[in-house]
């Protein structure tokens, strides 16, 4: 076996997987992540980190559309996979594992990527605002297809430029992307540059299908809109009723889910890994007395944690004291009370009621998952970009409870 | 007066850098290997597959590099190959045992410039590849570079002040009756704490967080990647060098020879900075401000103050 190989058969044992989830299959993507953990592999942080894209489900238009875009962030030898089916992930990988190994392939995939095909690339993905991880890196598509009216992204685009005065015409535009414009108002008494970034819906550990698009004052959100991307219209997820056979399990392990979220944005990997553990022991139908009794002794971790409690104190509360006097009306519901750190520990106490049937849990509720998301925007202004992150990771809306149900709660 | 250690010749440069490397390659694998560790019970059952380093450097080595619309490839560059650049600079004045490449009147100084260097290493590499998430990652180094770096600067008088030396040898020998970490040991700890924070590890990793897509390793493939990593691995040796050499009395131990006692001691640094990092969340760089100006300085300001009437007195 020559050396070249060997390389390649190591590289592509050390793979490093970017994850999509459309919104509903939230099993599929768990079932993949145990998979990599399997294989040895590990989840990529950014485009640039990841060798294997894997779309969890079928993302509809404007979802793909961003899809496109990231996949065309990957540096290579790269591979795409879609999963549809949990029975389907151990297979799909190792058809991605195949495809990374055959380096005469990977080496046309490359070919094809020169300059002449950017331009062919960029036609495929008209508008690839939502893309991971740059508002201004993406191609020149944004300047470049403006005039797509039908396209909301390049829209907004658009619009931001009109706010901030007629500089279309004078501002230098290196590599086609428009500079960061000044803003209207000053902060601190600083003229502070504008930046229109989009998070989501491609980001590690955030929630499938959620788009937050940010306008930043350096690192900090001064506006922000939420919508929500979903799947294709033909290829609904298969719905699991909230009240079919061992919902409170499933619902636990969502819970496990979330939370392990929440800790690796706050960069516990550690506790975030051991949460994820008991997450899969709950799906593999382990005894639910030890899942819950784990679920306590990370609750009793996280709690006892200073430094946690002193790092995310006070971000993003809701319904404690009316603050500012009378802005935040007090109908808040238990499972959103508190800031970050409290939401997290309800969440963990909700994991294990549910688990220890105490009769307290509850099926999802699409008003309270719809109140998630209505009560972002407001939470995540004026927080820097990890505060900000902190909140939506606490709040965590599933986006496929809500568009399923578009008029709850409003 | 050369403090007992022997300067080599520029020519075995390169030993000093393999000597480095082998200390990085060490706290990579020590990392990997915890990683695979189970994470509480659950895991136990169904163990995954180890991530060998070598794997990981093959898939560096085999990715192609990528670079985004308008980048500033050239200070990207900079940037990226600045790091081990700077961690090989600080190894330069360490004695190993007998041997130094350098044996310089002014070696803590030097440490303490090289370290602010990597500053700029770490912004260019966040400024480069002009995106959003990478250049916040530069400047959250720079607002946690600034809550740490003077009371690394404090930290680090104390075991000049104690010797009466800014060489690096004439500290080591400053020891042979006392290792300084006993009567210094909140300067040991902000050393550390430096130590993590120029080699953007543990729980000051905010620049590199995953909450910004991996802040200034979020545009960097292939080889650029590999530079970076490895630069972070090898600063976070060349920093455990130096506390071994100015804390824990370098070579001083009995049976084996000097230079063993500096690796052990060296590795011991690592390997305790590696454990821990799986005990603690990342701080935030805005918190850790308050903590570095509030707390920090006056506790080094006065450890030094302790260690300077120390030095009077005696």
């Amino acid at each position: 076996m020559g050396l070249s190989e060997r390389v390649t058969g190591a590289a592509v044992r050390a793979a490093s997987v970017l994850l999509v989830e459309v919104p509903g299959w939230a099993d599929t993507r768990v079932a993949v992540e145990r998979q990599v953990r399997c294989r040895g592999w590990r989840l990529a942080t950014s485009p640039a980190d990841a060798d294997v894209l894997a779309v969890c489900g079928r993302p509809g238009r404007e979802f793909a559309q961003a899809v496109q875009a990231v996949w065309m962030q990957l540096p290579g030898p790269r591979a795409r996979v879609l999963v549809d089916d949990v029975r389907d992930c151990a297979a799909v990988l190792e058809q991605a594992a195949t495809a990374l190994l055959d380096t005469p392939r990977q080496r046309a995939d490359a070919g094809s990527r020169g300059q002449a095909t950017d331009l062919e690339e960029s036609s495929l993905a008209p508008a690839p605002a939502p893309a991971e991880s740059d508002g201004n890196q993406n191609r020149s598509d944004h300047v470049d297809h403006s005039g797509d009216m039908d396209d909301m992204d390049d829209m907004d685009d658009m619009d931001d430029m009109d706010d901030s005065g007629d500089m279309n015409m004078d501002m230098p535009m290196p590599g086609g992307v428009p500079l960061a414009s000044g803003a209207q108002d000053d902060r601190d008494g600083l003229e502070m540059d504008e930046l229109t970034v989009p998070l989501g819906p491609v980001l590690p550990h955030w929630p499938a299908g959620l788009v937050v698009r940010c306008v930043l004052h350096g690192d900090v959100v001064v506006q922000a809109q939420v919508s929500t991307l979903g799947p294709a219209a033909d290829h609904a997820p298969k719905i699991m009723a909230g009240t079919t056979e061992g919902w409170q399990a499933r619902r636990a392990a969502a819970e496990c889910d979330s939370a392990a979220r929440f800790l690796a944005v706050a960069g516990w990997d550690h506790l975030s890994q051991r949460l994820r553990r008991v997450r899969d022991g709950i799906l593999d139908r382990a005894p639910l007395e030890d899942c819950a009794q784990e679920v306590a002794q990370v609750t009793r971790q996280v709690r006892r944690s200073r430094l946690l409690r002193w790092s995310v104190r006070g971000l993003g509360v809701l319904g404690r004291a009316p603050w500012p006097p009378g802005g935040v009306p007090d109908d808040v519901p238990a499972l959103l009370r508190g800031d970050v750190r409290d939401r997290l520990l309800t969440r963990l106490d909700h994991a294990r009621d549910l688990l220890l049937d105490r009769g307290a849990g509850e099926p999802a509720d699409p008003q309270l998952e719809r109140q998630r998301l209505d009560r972002l925007p407001e939470l995540v202004t004026g927080l820097d970009l990890a505060a900000a992150r902190l909140v939506v990771a606490s709040l965590d809306p599933d986006a496929s409870i809500v568009r399923r149900h578009p008029g709850a709660g409003s | 007066m050369t403090g007992g250690v022997t300067p080599l010749s520029a020519g075995w440069a390169p030993v000093v850098a393999l000597v480095l490397l082998a200390g990085a390659v060490v706290a990579a694998a020590l990392d990997a290997a915890l990683d695979s560790v189970p994470a509480g019970r659950a895991d136990r059952a169904r163990p995954g597959r180890r991530r060998t380093v070598t794997a990981a450097v093959a898939r560096l080595l085999r990715q192609r590099r990528r670079v985004p619309v308008a980048a500033d490839v050239l200070l990207w560059r900079i940037g990226v190959a600045a790091l081990p650049v700077a961690a090989l600079l600080m190894a330069a004045v360490l004695p190993l045992g007998r041997w130094t490449l350098v044996d310089w009147p002014v070696g803590v100084v030097w440490f303490n410039a090289v370290d602010v260097a990597v500053w700029a290493a770490v912004w260019l590499a966040g400024w480069g590849p002009n995106s959003a998430h990478a250049l916040i990652g530069g400047y959250r180094f720079l607002a946690q570079a600034l809550a740490y770096e003077l009371p690394l600067m404090f930290a680090l008088t104390a075991p000049a002040v104690a010797a009466g030396t800014l060489r690096i040898g004439g500290v080591v020998q400053a020891q042979q009756s006392l290792w300084f970490v006993v009567w210094m040991p909140v300067a040991f700890l902000a050393f550390c704490l430096g130590v993590a924070g120029f080699s953007v590890f543990g729980p000051l990793s905010a620049p590199a967080g995953s909450d910004i897509a991996g802040g200034v390793l979020a545009e960097a493939s292939g080889v650029d990647r590999l530079i970076v990593l490895a630069g972070r691995y090898l600063l976070l040796t060349a920093g455990s060098g130096f506390a071994a050499a100015l804390f824990l009395g370098g070579g001083a131990g009995p049976l084996l020879p000097a230079w063993a006692w500096m690796a052990l001691k060296t590795l011991a640094v690592l390997s305790a900075l590696v454990v821990l990092r799986r005990r603690l969340p990342v701080l935030r760089p805005d918190r850790f401000m308050e903590v570095g100006w509030l707390v920090l300085v006056p506790v080094t300001l006065l450890q030094l103050l302790v260690v300077s009437v120390v030095v009077v007195a005696r």
